[in-house]
């Protein structure tokens, strides 16, 4: 009974005992059970009323008197005063028995070193009193401050002491504090289990990561979080709590989220925010619903600036195609309202300047359709956003130049401008580039960025002594810039074009003479552009002889096939009929096949060289293509290119392909080979196109090309996957960046090495790796933003059309239509054209167009009047 | 600029590394460095050395500062580190709070 803690019982039971039998045995009994309720008294701590039992059973039963003294001692010991406790040590004659009690008594119940050194019974050299000052100096020491080992070295304090495990208690918070978390654990492994030092043992294996959290006391979870050793205590459950993530395991999710906050409310209370804002936007990337997540975390986050900055960057970081631009920028906005407010930066800093840079780049990934939707709604009108300093309402919001405006204005700097002007070169108004041009040259006049717009706007816009002025602007900033030297030249060689169609050779002669003046005019093959010039004007001055002479020059210079090409090509810029200034019709079938396409680019690289590019001519087309792909020509890379470049602006696909096959047959797989090849390839194989872009892009990441690399996402922003798709997400980047698999890529960059033919639908099937790579939806995915495809890792596409559909709604529209648009229409496929350029064309206000007419113009869209913001900047 | 902005991973905080103050200006930031590898120089801690150059040219540029400061959060993060244990080192708290858990029985 004694045993299984029935003392009261067990103590009545003896006495019954020994009141029937009286024997020497039963009264062994009875002190035995007297002792056994004492001792229970004792736990419970009811030490007043153990004592008087003690003296009872000492008044009644002498023989239990030795018994009782050593119970008297153990209540004096867990009871008594510290005096009491000690009072053995100060009889030398005490047994060493008692002694060892007494010790084990001063392990057991002294809480603090500080108080066994201030008691006023031990005398003051004592040797525990000594070292429990020592100890309690050591303690409060090392708990306030880096310590030298001197401090807690405590040579006096022996390792069989009563204040031994002080000693180790105190060695193990130095290391603990020195982060030397294998030397504390060693020292808290020499703390004795049965001492008081013993309790910080748990708090303290917990702080360094190897204790458990359950069970800790009130007081060790105030010392934990107080130390800011709480993140250390977080760290197993943040990490079961991310597996469940990476799993997509719901229910376990939900739970540990529940587990994690209550923890940190508890041991790093200064984290619980955060963590609950880090674990919301978790989830929501995991695609679980909000409720039962805000539930879990004990209510929504708290939305401040730094839970906005997490949305926006988490929709972001969105695969490609499944980003919401719109989304993005309104999150960014109620970030900058919100951080403004927090006064983690103010309105017109240099991050005010770099943030609203970052909004206007996403904004102008908003399809303009979408944005043309928007602000039809009256709702979105209505619903203005809260006010503060710089805010900007819904709409003007989602404008990539109220966004530019307002970077501009925080940050002035020519690279904000920059960006703002080439987004607004895009625009339908050719006003709205005017007035960032305007406003750039008002803020930093010495700048020539904007005075090179300016110009060319104005050549543009055949306002050419407009131009000039603003061009001779630009050479009084900076005569030695590059661009401004190519402005000029281009801009003197626009005008002698311009006095050739005016039909006034003198004024055209002056011009001439101009541009050789120019220090520029000897350079490369700019002697033979004033010759080719001066060939023209004899020629509408009919002195033939002359002309003659010049051309015979030129083809000196030049080579025949090259001066034919520059001459035919300035007639054709100017208006000029071949007949009109005694032009002779070249003979291409006297050249050598293997000299026609070098000829050519000679001419085209001139152009380039002006800014005047040379058309190639139309008949051309296909003996180029041919010798291309099948002589041996001579071209180096730079002059193919300067030739494909040519063929893509003068509408001829087939070229372009054929430069893009000699291309890569000489230089291998080549990312300007490849993004040309992409630009050659008829819109109707947008998906081949929109994967050898990004190969292309690929190749330009390896080889560290950044102006390739710029263009090509660009053009891929542009570029739907697939034709008929539901709009395919043409304006949108994601945090892959259109990157490819490596095995998806070398799949494409074999299948283009070997593609040698121009596809023309039916009768050219298209490479492997297209008909490999067909979007599919992944099996076991949810529509989690986080499972959505990226390139090269294909997504379903239930609305797409497969070949046979596509080639049915194509023979249906044709089939629709008259004869001879028929017949233009299949010829425009075949040249690549795109489908809606072709709509434009072919089907104007719902009737037939009176087939097609030229329409130089057509890329711009009726002039619109600039965004009124635009002039309020400065 | 607010110290609420800045990342708790030590790695991910140039500041933190430079030992100043997300407030911090172009002086402070260019004494910081200054100070910084004198601490330690290349030839005898090229690893530290390394780490102070790149937080250095993170913070030297204003826009490039603002960039960091603005966009360098990663929503992926795992969550453990998170709980990393930042610049801040375990604090001292005094005897007190030590005391109350072996007072607590």
């Amino acid at each position: 009974m004694l045993a299984s803690k029935h003392s009261k019982a067990a103590l009545e039971m003896a006495k019954q005992v020994h009141k029937r039998f009286a024997t020497a045995q039963s009264e062994s009994v009875l002190i035995e059970a007297y002792e056994g309720r004492i001792r229970a008294l004792l736990q419970q701590g009811m030490s007043a009323e153990a004592m008087s039992l003690v003296k009872l059973v000492e008044a009644r039963f002498p023989t239990a008197r030795n018994r009782m003294e050593e119970v008297q001692f153990d209540i004096r010991a867990s009871a008594g005063t510290l005096e009491e406790i000690v009072a053995p040590l100060l009889d030398p004659a005490a047994p060493a028995a008692l002694r060892e009690k007494t010790e084990a008594a001063i392990r057991r119940r002294v809480e603090d070193p500080l108080e066994l050194a201030q008691l006023s019974s031990l005398p003051p050299t004592h040797p525990l009193r000594e070292c429990a000052a020592g100890v309690a100096a050591a303690l409060r020491a090392v708990t306030t401050g880096a310590v030298d080992d001197v401090v807690v070295s405590l040579p006096q304090v022996s390792h069989r002491g009563p204040l031994s495990p002080w000693k180790a208690l105190v060695n193990a918070i130095a290391c603990f504090y020195r982060e030397d978390d294998r030397a504390c654990q060693k020292w808290l492994q020499a703390v004795a289990a049965d001492s008081v030092a013993a309790r910080l043992v748990a708090p303290l294996s917990l702080m360094l990561g190897t204790g458990a959290s359950s069970g800790q006391g009130v007081a060790a979870v105030k010392l934990v979080a107080s130390v800011g050793a709480g993140r250390e205590v977080m760290g197993p459950i943040l990490a079961s709590l991310e597996q469940a993530l990476s799993e997509r395991k719901r229910k376990q999710i939900l739970q540990l989220t529940r587990e994690a906050v209550t923890l940190c409310r508890q041991y790093c209370p200064d984290m619980t925010e955060r963590l609950r804002q880090h674990i919301a936007i978790r989830c929501m990337l995991r695609g679980l619903e909000p409720d039962p997540v805000w539930v879990a975390l004990g209510g929504q986050p708290r939305q401040d600036a730094y839970y906005f900055r997490l949305m926006a960057r988490a929709l972001e970081e969105l695969k490609e195609g499944f980003e919401d631009p719109i989304e993005i920028i309104v999150f960014w906005e109620e970030f900058r309202q919100q951080a403004i407010k927090e006064k983690w930066f103010t309105a017109n800093s240099a991050e005010d300047g770099v943030l609203s840079l970052r909004m206007a780049k996403i904004a102008e990934r908003i399809p303009p359709d979408i944005l043309e939707d928007l602000r039809e709604e009256e709702e979105i009108m209505r619903s203005s956003r809260s006010g503060g300093v710089g805010a900007l309402p819904s709409l003007k919001l989602l404008s990539p130049g109220a966004l530019y405006e307002r970077a501009c204005r925080a940050d002035p700097s020519p690279e904000v401008f920059g960006d703002w002007l080439k987004w607004a070169k895009t625009e339908r108004d050719w006003r709205v580039p005017d007035r960032v041009a305007e406003l750039w040259r008002t803020t930093r006049p010495e700048d020539v960025g904007p005075l090179l717009w300016l110009t060319e706007s104005a050549e543009e816009r055949g306002a050419y002594k407009r131009s000039l002025q603003f061009l001779e602007e630009a050479e009084q900033r900076d005569r030695l810039n590059p661009e401004v030297r190519n402005a000029k030249l281009r801009l003197l060689l626009a005008a002698i074009l311009r006095h050739f169609r005016q039909r006034k050779p003198h004024l055209a002669a002056q011009g001439i003479d101009r541009i050789e003046a120019l220090p520029k005019a000897a350079e490369r093959d700019l002697p033979a552009l004033a010759v080719a010039l001066r060939r023209l004007c004899r020629g509408l001055e009919k002195d033939f002889e002359a002309a003659r002479q010049l051309e015979s020059e030129l083809d000196k210079q030049l080579g025949s096939v090259a001066a034919h090409v520059l001459l035919w090509g300035l007639a054709e810029l100017s208006g000029l009929a071949a007949s009109e200034i005694g032009l002779l019709q070249f003979e291409i079938d006297s050249v050598a096949a293997t000299n026609l396409p070098a000829g050519v680019a000679r001419a085209c690289s001139l152009g380039a060289l002006t800014g005047v590019p040379i058309p190639v001519p139309n008949a051309w087309e296909q003996p180029l293509s041919a010798s291309l792909t099948e002589a041996d020509h001579s071209l180096d890379a730079a002059q193919m290119l300067v030739l494909g470049e040519a063929a893509l602006r003068g509408q001829a696909p087939q070229l372009a392909f054929a430069v893009s096959v000699a291309g890569m047959t000489k230089g291998g797989a080549n990312a300007r080979f490849l993004f040309l090849r992409a630009r050659s390839l008829p819109i109707w194989a947008s998906d081949r196109r929109y994967l050898c872009l990004c190969a292309a892009l690929e190749l330009a990441r390896r080889e560290r090309d950044t102006d390739l690399a710029g263009k090509l996402l660009d053009e891929l922003r542009k570029s739907p996957r697939r034709m008929f798709g539901p709009d395919d997400f043409p304006y949108t980047m994601g945090r892959d960046g259109f990157s490819l698999e490596p095995e998806l890529l070398s799949q494409v960059l074999e299948g283009e090495m070997t593609e040698r033919v121009f596809p023309v639908p039916g009768r050219t099937s298209p490479p492997r790796y297209t008909r490999e790579n067909v979007w599919q939806p992944e099996s076991g995915e949810g529509d989690s933003p986080e499972a959505r495809p990226h390139p090269g890792e294909f997504d379903g596409d239930d609305g797409d059309l497969d070949e046979d559909d596509l080639e049915l709604a194509i023979d249906e529209i044709l089939e629709s239509l008259p004869p001879e648009l028929q017949r233009e229409m299949l010829e425009a496929m075949i040249r690549g054209e795109d489908p809606k350029k072709m709509g434009r064309k072919f089907f104007r206000a719902g009737s037939f167009a009176k087939t097609a007419q030229p329409t130089p113009k057509e890329s711009k869209k009726p002039a619109r009047s600039p965004s009124p913001e635009q002039g309020d900047l400065f | 600029m607010n110290q609420n902005m800045r990342e708790s991973k030590p790695s991910s905080d140039p500041w933190a590394l430079l030992g100043i103050s997300a407030d911090a200006g172009d002086d402070q930031i260019r004494a910081a460095y200054v100070r910084k590898i004198k601490e330690f120089p290349p030839d005898r801690n090229p690893m530290e050395f390394e780490l102070i150059r790149d937080a250095y040219e993170l913070l030297r540029d204003r826009r490039q500062r603002a960039r960091h400061f603005l966009f360098s959060v990663d929503p992926r993060a795992p969550l453990p580190s998170m709980m990393e244990p930042g610049p801040r080192k375990r604090k001292y708290v005094g005897v007190g709070p030590w005391l109350a858990v072996l007072k607590e029985k």
